[in-house]
């Protein structure tokens, strides 16, 4: 005994298991690929209705009667049992799987016509008319004749499946989706001689036949060529999608960097397409982006093709034998990588200049493979650099185009006037003209106070250059010195280092101490961590910059009085913005104790939370707010004191702006001198 | 009197600095300590010939961190000679005030220096305490914080404001403590890997204390 | 068969932060795991493989940062992890923890539990070892982090600490307060559970928390003290983090339990500005991550589980170190001014 199918087990694995009717198809093909055919032709005659037929006809290696009945027509076989390659070195695709059943069953009868190879005269024929299936209770009662036929001379090896009487018909959909598998089968430049050409005809729709036959090269958003000749001088240019030429180079420009007379290789062509999917420029494109990204995604690298013939591995997924990633990833700005750009470098070999190592893993790494890569290289970076320089051109004018933007609208606002009634027009004209003098005037102002930014930065920057040098040598010297001075006094002198020596010595230290503690300081105010926006702990903040000014106070005599709230206030910015704050606040109140005659130098900073505000108060016992009115200390260029710069309380005030909260001031606070509020937002405590 | 440790004598260092001035400084803290002093006066080309010059001079090192900033004496700083002294089982310490050092540091060869003295004057004490745990590590010896444990990596960021620097956090450390690393450091494979977000696998000494001292070793690419 | 000992109870010195290992014949269990190598490196040196669970009490990351470092070192064999929701937590870090949690599950490497709270005390019991979670409140957990409580006080992260009674045979050993804040402590306490114990392994460190004014944190010193009556009080501080012990929190314990040992795994700067020269020979055998730097005051505690009085290090050996080496201990000073201030040293009977 044993278990038998009812023959409506076809249908129910057939068409209901695998309703697609375009990876039934590719099953089909995949089936091809695996035989090692060359050229795999799908040919769908009217097919867009029902009734139509379908022809799959291959040059591969066909199936003996054996293959047949042991393999093709054996349904379900699992997959696992096969992953070994194919005598062409292929990787299996197909799944031997009920897909090939869902295909077959599209039309109410299939022919099967397979030449083996491995039997140079045969040929054999199989009908399969699922109608006959009908009429019978199990799949076993329906018998199959296979019909051994001689073969005729001149046909080659390889099968042919032809579907008939197609029960629905294919849509548009299913077609592409067809194409779009086949292509990813297909050997990317579909000119190795060994590479696989599916074929896809399909009248009723021509352009995915057209998609088939030309990959998506044509979506490619640069097209570099750059080639080697005889003598080993080279040039390049790079199109655009519609072919028209965005740049080129001779020789001198290329090999500039190198200086290079010539390349010492063979004449050769490198190819690069490079893709970049912008949606903005995607649009008159042929395929959509999804298709020709999961395209580049399978062939993308620069692949090798020595006499014609591919050379693995340059070019499969995970080989990036020119650092396109890398360069990529040092300067992603217009920069190709494996994932969006396909290539390939193409060159005749008469002599064995390039020799292929032994197990097939790439060229032996010769002085001429070195130079094929040092050229591709340097056709790589010239391209980057020209398509920089384009985008810098670009942000240029981006810029202009504001400008130039102002000067249209005020050509037409002066002609829009030109129409009011005349009693309204000289006085809006004049009520024009001055809102105009005024935004020129604030705009003078901002060039000026850039200016002025400028200036100081570079003086920031200096000091930190002298702030790095001095926490190096020369304090470090003196460092060393005193501390074996130090030392040996201690062993060899303890009275005397005790009574005469100590002090001086203690007092180089605490010098050499402060020295290089500003300039630490310095360079910790530049430290550009602190410009990137993050959560900062305001009371850390301050506590950090009294740390750092600690040893700049204390000389000066000045005490700070902080009195934090109980609670610990954040807000999301950059710490250079709250840093800079209370540093300009203290350097405030430090200028002002020089013009006070008051003995007692103290500053007060006090933080108080209320209501999602953070008010931070810093009061000091010098004169206070004099000759000048408390507005107008907040305007850059205004201090009383000669040789200030005037931007210390404009930069607490634009940076406190920035983070949305308010300053005010009065003339003498809490400890008889200026001080200064400041209210900010915060996120909180 | 030379230093004696684990069946090992160090009589000779080799004191490493570009600055004149400062081989004497560290110099005298060596005599102190009753060792055998000789200076490098430079030029050096690579660490192997360092090393290679070495023999039959000196039985340890010590090094300043910046080694270029006075021309013609070195090619290569400091954390790369003394790591290399390490690899070679010579005793090698590293000292240095400069502000900028652990940031700018190579942490992967923070696994090869096992003291980095935060000082230009550093104590006679001190200098021998670190040769001794030199030769402890030759011995196998590491004490907690530098051991090494695979340890779960997350980049947080890749600053473009500086090209090539990116903060990876620790989960298992701190998460508190951003920590700098610099792509050019990692190995080729990589550092394309250096995604904001992307979480990877290294070698790292998770029971340091201070971010200074902690070394990336053995990354993995998966 | 059983060893003569039931196993032992260690509060590891991991620097700050928390973790604690029961080891008994019948496995290992980790509550916390503390940040950095100081978990890995006291299973390696006990010899563990295999982790019978792994419990996180809340996810802050001193509890669990390193559970991370747990899975990435593939050392050990883990059983299984349970942890509790926190939809707050800092989003990458903890969203990290929980998918390489998931995926080691769907590995088939762990069981990945979510959900612990007074409700579904015993599951984490280990024979004769009882896990008694006896905070979070079923309520509080379900309120989860974020949101407010029934009196309009806000839950954190904190609040749904887990709080775990360990008793063996019976009896009270210890109680691991995890981070557990006023809210949570009230949460607790209108419960009436009994969580009388000899060991309290201090909350947060003996730290003053986010919203907690000075009088409030002795206030919940006291409550916490007043209803566990310990007789060792252990705080697992790392030094020169947080400036724990809060003198106030230690005044409160103080308070309460005049006679208790107050000992923490760390050397706080509030006790001794200077670390000692000399080796420490105080402390236990077992890894404490401070003894390399000698920052230890008492180290990693083990603790009996058949004798919750025997405890390494021990009290002498720890109170001549204190009074050696810590010039302005707060448990000293602190004890000081509570006999100062007239405090009724009777009143608790010294228990």
């Amino acid at each position: 005994m044993k278990i038998r199918f009812a023959a409506d087990i076809l249908r129910r694995l057939g068409e209901e298991l695998n309703p697609s009717i375009d990876r039934g198809i590719l099953e089909l093909v995949k089936n091809s690929y695996d035989a090692d055919a060359l050229m795999c032709t799908v040919e769908l005659a009217n097919a867009d209705q029902p009734g139509g037929h379908i022809v799959i006809k291959d040059d591969g290696d066909g199936m003996t009667s054996h293959d047949i009945e042991d393999g093709w027509l054996v349904l379900g076989r699992s997959i696992k049992e096969q992953r070994t390659r194919t005598r062409l070195g292929r990787v299996p695709a197909g799944n031997k799987g009920l897909g090939r059943l869902a295909a077959l069953r599209m039309g109410s009868r299939v022919l099967l016509t397979t030449r083996p190879r491995t039997e140079k005269a045969s040929e054999y024929n199989l009908l399969i008319d699922w109608d006959e299936y009908k009429g019978v209770e199990l799949v076993d009662d329906v018998l199959l004749n296979l019909e051994p036929e001689p073969r005729r001379t001149g046909d080659k090896h390889g099968t042919e499946i032809q579907i008939e009487n197609l029960r629905s018909k294919i849509g548009r959909r299913e077609v592409k989706r067809l194409a779009r598998e086949m292509l990813l089968l297909a050997d990317p430049f579909g000119d190795d001689p060994k590479g696989f050409k599916p074929i896809l005809k399909a009248p009723e729709f021509e352009d995915l036949e057209a998609l088939v036959q030309n990959r998506y090269f044509q979506d490619a958003d640069f097209h570099l060529i750059a080639k080697i000749d005889k003598d080993g001088r080279v040039s390049a240019q790079v199109l655009d999608w519609r072919d028209a030429i965005l740049y080129s180079a001779d020789h001198d420009e290329l090999a500039s960097k190198k200086n290079k007379l010539r390349y010492a290789c063979p004449e050769l062509t490198f190819e690069l397409w490079t893709f970049l999917w912008r949606t903005s420029s995607f649009v008159a494109r042929s395929a959509p982006m999804k298709d020709s990204k999961a395209w580049v995604e399978a062939f993308g690298g620069v692949h090798i093709y020595q006499n014609g013939l591919r050379v693995t591995p340059y070019g499969d997924p995970g080989n990036d034998w020119l650092d396109m990633n890398l360069s990529r990833v040092r300067s992603p700005e217009e920069r190709p990588s494996t994932n969006n750009s396909i290539g390939r470098v193409l060159f005749n070999d008469a002599g064995s200049l390039l020799v292929q190592k032994t197990d097939r893993s790439g060229f032996i790494e010769s002085d001429t493979f070195l130079e094929i890569r040092d050229y591709a290289q340097d056709a790589l970076d010239w391209m980057a650099g020209r398509r920089m320089e384009e985008a810098q051109k670009r942000r240029e004018h981006e810029k202009a185009e504001v400008t130039s933007k102002t000067a249209e609208t005020r050509r037409q606002s002066d002609a829009a006037m030109e129409d009011l009634p005349k009693e309204a027009k000289e006085t809006i004209k004049k009520a024009f003209r001055d809102e105009r003098d005024a935004v020129d005037k604030e705009i003078q102002h901002y060039q000026q106070e850039i200016q002025l930014y400028r200036t100081l930065s570079t003086a920031g920057i200096t000091s930190a250059t002298f702030a790095h040098e001095s926490a190096g040598n020369p304090i470090k010297v003196i460092d060393q010195s005193i501390a074996t001075v130090e030392r040996r006094a201690r062993t060899h002198l303890p009275e005397v280092y005790e009574s005469q020596l100590k002090k001086p010595v203690d007092r180089i230290k605490g010098a050499t101490g402060s020295l290089s503690v500003l300039g630490k300081a310095t360079l910790k105010l530049l430290d550009h961590e602190k410009r990137r926006p993050a959560r900062v702990e305001i009371h850390e903040v301050i506590d950090k910059v009294l740390g750092t000014y600690a040893p700049f106070l204390d000389p000066r005599h000045i005490a700070v009085d902080a009195q934090y709230c109980d609670a610990s206030p954040y807000l999301r910015g950059s710490e250079a913005a709250v840093e800079s704050i209370v540093t300009n606040l203290i350097n405030n109140s430090v200028a002002a104790f020089e013009r006070s005659e008051n003995k007692e130098r103290k500053i007060l900073i006090k933080t108080e939370v209320t209501n999602g505000y953070l008010r931070l108060r810093v009061a000091d016992s010098g004169p206070g707010i004099e000759e000048i009115s408390k507005r107008e200390i907040w305007l850059p260029g205004r201090t009383t004191r000669k040789n200030g710069t005037g931007l210390g309380l404009t930069i607490v005030r634009d940076t406190v702006k920035d983070l949305g909260g308010e300053v005010d001031a009065i003339e003498h606070g809490e400890f008889g001198g200026a001080e200064i509020f400041i209210q900010l937002p915060i996120l909180g405590v | 009197m030379p230093i004696l440790t684990q069946g090992r004598r160090i009589n000779r260092v080799l004191v490493v600095d570009d600055e004149p001035g400062s081989r004497d400084g560290f110099s005298e803290s060596i005599e102190d300590l009753g060792l055998d002093v000789v200076c490098e006066p430079g030029p050096m080309d690579d660490p192997d010939s360092f090393i290679a010059s070495l023999c039959g001079k000196a039985d340890a090192v010590l090094s300043d961190f910046r080694l270029r900033v006075i021309g013609h004496y070195s090619n290569f700083d400091g954390d790369r000679l003394v790591a290399t002294c390490y690899q070679h089982q010579i005793p090698a310490l590293l000292c240095s005030s400069f502000t900028d050092a652990s940031t700018v540091i190579d942490r992967s060869l923070m696994r090869f220096i096992p003291v980095f003295l935060p000082t230009t004057t550093p104590q006679p004490e001190d200098i021998e305490a670190g040769f001794i745990r030199c030769v402890e590590e030759f011995a196998g010896n590491l004490p907690p914080s530098r051991r090494p444990w695979r340890t779960l990596i997350h980049i947080h960021d890749v600053d473009d404001s500086m090209e090539g620097l990116f903060h990876v956090i620790l989960p298992g450390w701190n998460v508190r403590e951003k920590i700098p690393l610099w792509r050019d450091h990692l190995p080729a494979n990589i550092q394309p890997l250096v995604q904001p977000g992307k979480w990877l696998h290294a070698q790292v000494n998770i029971g340091a204390e201070e971010y200074q001292d902690l070394y990336f070793d053995e990354w993995e690419t998966e | 068969m059983r060893r003569e000992t039931p196993g032992t109870l260690a509060i590891l010195d991991v620097g700050h932060g928390c973790s604690a290992v029961i080891s008994t014949d019948d496995g290992t269990v980790v509550i916390d795991t503390g940040p950095g190598s100081a978990l890995l490196e006291y299973l390696a040196e006990s010899g563990v493989e295999v982790i019978h669970t792994v419990v996180l009490s809340h996810a802050d990351q001193d509890h669990v940062g390193a559970m991370a470092q747990l899975l990435a070192s593939r050392r050990f064999r883990i059983g299984r992890v349970v942890l509790n929701t926190d939809s707050e937590k800092d989003t990458v870090i903890w969203e990290g923890l929980l998918v390489s949690l998931q995926e080691a599950a769907n590995a088939g490497d762990i069981e990945f539990e979510v959900g612990i709270s007074a409700s579904n005390a015993s599951k984490l019991d280990l024979a004769a070892v009882k896990m008694d979670v006896v905070s979070p409140t079923p309520y509080l957990a379900a309120r989860g982090p974020g949101s407010k409580d029934q009196r309009g006080r806000s839950i954190t992260t904190n609040t749904v600490s887990a709080v775990i009674l360990i008793k063996c045979e019976g009896r009270p050993i210890a109680l691991l307060g995890g981070d557990l804040d006023d809210i949570g402590l009230s949460h607790l306490l209108e419960t009436g559970a009994d969580i009388r114990a000899p060991i309290l392994v201090f909350p947060h460190h003996g730290g003053k928390g986010g919203r907690a004014t000075s009088a409030r944190a002795e206030d919940f010193a006291r409550r916490l003290c007043d209803a566990v009556l310990p007789s060792t009080v252990i705080f697992s501080i790392g030094r020169g983090r947080y400036a724990t012990p809060n003198p106030q929190i230690v005044n409160g314990v103080l308070e309460e339990c005049p006679d208790c040992w107050i000992a923490c795994t760390q050397l706080s700067e509030s006790c001794a500005d200077q670390l000692p020269n000399s080796h420490p020979t105080h402390i236990g055998h077992a890894f404490s991550r401070g003894r390399e730097h000698g920052k230890c005051c008492a180290g990693t505690f083990v603790i009996s589980l058949q004798d919750p009085s025997i405890i390494q290090p021990s009290r002498q050996d720890h109170s001549s170190f204190v009074d050696s080496c810590a010039p302005t201990a707060l448990c000293r000073v602190s004890r000081r001014y509570a006999r100062a201030t007239g405090i009724d040293n009777g009143r608790r009977g010294g228990e």
